[in-house]
């Protein structure tokens, strides 16, 4: 009679385990604070533009702004301001995210080189960061750098910009 | 160009508490490995988990992943071993970039149905982490999944997973696709998947494809789709007329004029070769150089195990805390010359599939003039990291791990890494039993170069840093005196009768004493100064003197003395008895008694003297 008692005592113990385990992943997981990011270029000259921030040097006209939520992607627009086609290494970016590992995003589409004075639209994915709790709250303030290799004028180039996450609570 | 010293010291210290630290940590795992862990170390434990380990450490190579290659591997990648890979890439223990490598370098050199099998599995794996709700917020997954999907869309010709494996995945993919059930980034993945399926069938974007569609690619500069038309068409020879549509794009874009200029002979040399090789004899080399930014700078540390006349090669970091294999060196774009006759500086080729038409070195032209170094399969340079000592001993005439490199058989450049040894064990030669006088020793301590001691006696050398030489011994050591005989345990006393006392235990022995420490034995010792200044020489002899030792044994330590003999129990009591007579008195019959006390436990015996310690030998160098 007492081993059953125990029994179930440790059975009662046993959900109670569990119920507390299921409620702290509840907390750190699908409870979590949900955050929004929203990204600046740091780079000197950066200009401010509807859409997205804006650099521009003899050779390229660049704009850059982030859709973290929606197509998870960095979405680069290039102007040639060359008079020769200018050719994006595509396979080749790097996306080196502020701990230090790097990955490869890649068009969502193919691309061929730009025509003098043409423009050409990337949206480069995956761009994934995490949505809620301390994990993404961690990116406050954090730098993206983006290398993107490409031959300007016949000369291998590689731009670096520079993304400065601000993270805030979803409203 | 070196790395920096400072902080092998505490590397060396963080390598050692990490090793306590994850030994602890991991005391209940299945199995924890000694990192870091060489090639050679690897190809000994010939496990999954091992190659894992390997993988997930700086710069690890992957040519341990290459069948072919020199660099030592597992002996073969069995299911057990291909499993362990994918597995240990998609729990995040294989950093992407090497394990694509990895992946690339074994699907080559694996036999057919074996790496079948590993694409079905890598197929596997990725249908799980398309499907995976938390794509859309994980970025290492996300980064994971797009590793594995450019490495099936990117995979050579001739691999394939089967298509019993295959054919559910593409199935499902467009089931949710058409019922909107995969997220954004999944969805994209989907589509390009299954788009490159169609490829494969001759089919991109709903119609055949032709050569027309492929001249409008190359009219306004479609690398990437001619790339996919080069992999992934199902004839050969279209993936051949993509190739030509290809490099003709990469032709009229080089820098080099000359390459421009000879397009049509370019594109026959890039077609057939994969490459567009300068010939040295044409174009010899003017001027070469190093581009700091492209070579790995490490310093190499030489750990040596003495008594197995053997050492390993590991590295260390200015940019890390820690210990590490040594890097492979490829040397493409890192290493430059300018060629006579050659408008712009080159370097060494790249993979034969980027279709490069720039002028460029082979790997076969240029050479590492390193007794240690060779030239791998994939093009790289490597290192034998576990050598004989003999094979050191050498370095440590120099103050730096010099690369002497030669393009086209002539000393072009040099790279300059730091080189340290860590410090040996004493190289103490005992006598072999308890009390034996320690052998007679030759030493010969070469001291040419300032910074480190070479001490060698008979087959055994040893090399030790300045920084290290204080408390480093070396000579002859007598053994240890023999231990003395413990005493015997003293007899139990006996136990008492009934109200009787227990007897005394008896007295331990006492232990023998030790017995006297071997003498050291006679040390010669010759300093060899090769060309040190006098005085720097003069400052090393001097060193020597604390450093070459002959000491005597120590003493055996005394036996211990026996336990005395525990008292006997006492005896148990009795009770008192007694009866009632006719007038109703009580009477006692039998006063009783208490139980008997215990004896008293017998004294230990005492311990053993040590014994004396054997006396110092000679040591006599060949100048004063």
């Amino acid at each position: 009679m007492r081993k059953i008692a125990s029994e179930i005592r440790r059975g009662v113990n046993n959900h109670m385990v569990i119920f507390a385990a299921l409620l702290s992943a509840g907390l750190a997981s699908g409870c979590a604070t949900p955050y929004a990011y929203t990204f600046h270029l740091t780079d000197p000259g950066v200009q401010s533009a509807s859409g997205g921030d804006r650099l521009e040097n003899d050779d390229v006209d660049a704009q850059l702004w982030v859709d973290a939520r929606g197509a998870q992607a960095v979405v680069l627009s290039l102007r040639n301001k060359t008079g020769q086609p200018l050719q994006v290494r595509w396979s080749d970016v790097v996306l080196i995210a502020p701990g230090g590992a790097s990955s490869a995003p890649r068009p969502d589409a193919d691309l061929g080189w730009i025509e003098p004075d043409g423009t050409q639209t990337a949206r480069l994915i995956p761009f994934v960061l995490p949505d809620r709790g301390d994990a993404a709250a961690a990116y406050e303030g954090k730098t993206f750098e983006l290398q993107v290799p490409m031959l300007v004028r016949r000369t291998l180039v590689i731009a670096r910009y520079h993304l400065a996450a601000h993270v805030e609570k979803a409203r | 160009m070196h790395a920096s010293l400072f902080p092998l010291r505490l590397a060396l210290r963080s390598a050692a508490c990490l090793a306590s630290l994850a030994a602890a940590l991991c005391a209940s795992c299945a199995t924890v490995f000694p990192l870091p862990m060489t090639a050679s170390a690897l190809a000994a434990y010939d496990s999954g988990p091992a190659l894992v380990a390997y993988l997930g450490q700086p710069d690890a190579s992957p040519a341990v992943c290459d069948l072919r290659a020199r660099t030592p591997h597992p002996a073969a990648f069995d299911d057990e071993i291909r499993g362990a890979l994918v597995d240990g890439f998609i729990d995040g223990k294989i950093a992407p970039a090497i394990w694509q490598r990895c992946i690339d370098a074994l699907a080559k050199s694996l036999a057919p149905a074996d790496a079948t099998s590993l694409f079905d599995r890598l197929m596997q794996s990725y249908a799980q982490l398309l499907t995976d709700s938390d794509l859309s917020t994980d970025p290492s997954l996300a980064d994971r999944l797009n590793t594995l999907h450019r490495l099936y869309l990117d995979r050579t010709a001739k691999v394939d997973a089967r298509a019993e494996v295959l054919a559910p995945i593409a199935e499902e993919l467009r089931s949710k696709l058409a019922k909107k059930k995969l997220g954004a980034l999944a969805a994209q993945f989907a589509q390009e998947l299954l788009a490159t399926l169609e490829l494969e069938k001759g089919n991109w974007q709903g119609r055949a494809v032709d050569l027309p569609q492929m001249d409008a690619l190359a009219a306004v500069g479609n690398e990437m789709t001619l790339t996919r038309f080069s992999r992934r068409l199902p004839t050969a020879a279209m993936r051949n007329e993509a190739r030509h549509r290809l490099l003709r794009i990469h032709i009229a874009l080089s820098p080099f004029d000359e390459v421009r200029a000879a397009a049509a002979a370019v594109e026959d040399a890039v077609i057939r070769d994969g490459h567009n090789r300068i010939d040295l004899s044409a174009h010899p080399v003017q001027r070469a150089w190093l581009d700091a930014a492209q070579v790995p700078v490490r310093g190499v540390l030489v750990r040596q195990d003495l008594w197995k006349k053997s050492a390993t090669l590991l590295a260390y970091s200015a940019a890390r805390p820690s210990l590490s294999v040594l890097p492979e060196i490829s040397f493409r774009g890192g290493l430059l010359a300018e060629l006579q006759g050659v408008s712009r500086p080159v370097t060494l080729c790249g993979r034969k599939r980027a279709l490069d038409p720039t002028p460029c070195l082979l790997s076969s032209d240029v050479a590492l003039d390193h007794p240690l170094a060779y030239l791998d399969q994939g093009g790289a340079f490597h290192f034998r990291d576990q050598v004989a000592m003999s094979d050191v001993l050498p370095l440590a005439a120099g103050d730096f791990f010099e690369l002497p490199i030669e393009i086209g058989g002539k000393p072009a450049v040099s790279l300059q890494w730091g080189l340290e040894f860590q410090r040996p064990a004493d190289l103490l030669f005992t006598g072999a039993n308890a009390g034996d006088r320690g052998p007679a020793v030759q030493l010969r301590v070469e001291v040419g170069n300032p910074r480190r001691f070479v001490f060698r006696a008979g087959d055994y050398a040893s090399v030790v840093d300045a920084a290290d030489i204080g408390g480093y011994l070396a000579g002859s050591r007598g053994a240890q005196g023999d231990t003395g005989s413990d005493g015997s345990d003293g007899s139990d006393g006996s136990d008492g009768d009934e109200c009787g006392d227990g007897g005394s235990g008896g007295p331990g022995g006492d232990g023998g004493d030790g017995g006297p420490g071997g003498d050291g034995g006679p040390v010669q010792v010759s300093v060899d100064c090769g060309n040190a200044p006098a005085q720097a020489c003069i400052a090393s002899r001097s060193i020597l003197r604390r450093a070459v030792v002959s000491l005597g044994g120590a003493g055996g330590p005394g036996g211990s003395g026996g336990a005395g003999g525990r008292g006997g129990a006492g005896g148990s009591g009795r009770p008192a008895s007694t009866h009632t007579d006719s007038d109703g008195n009580t009477v006692t019959d039998d006063p009783g008694c208490s139980g008997g006390t215990s004896g008293i436990d017998g004294m230990p015996g005492s311990d053993g003297a040590p014994g004396p310690a054997g006396r110092p030998g000679s040591v006599i160098f060949d100048a004063p």
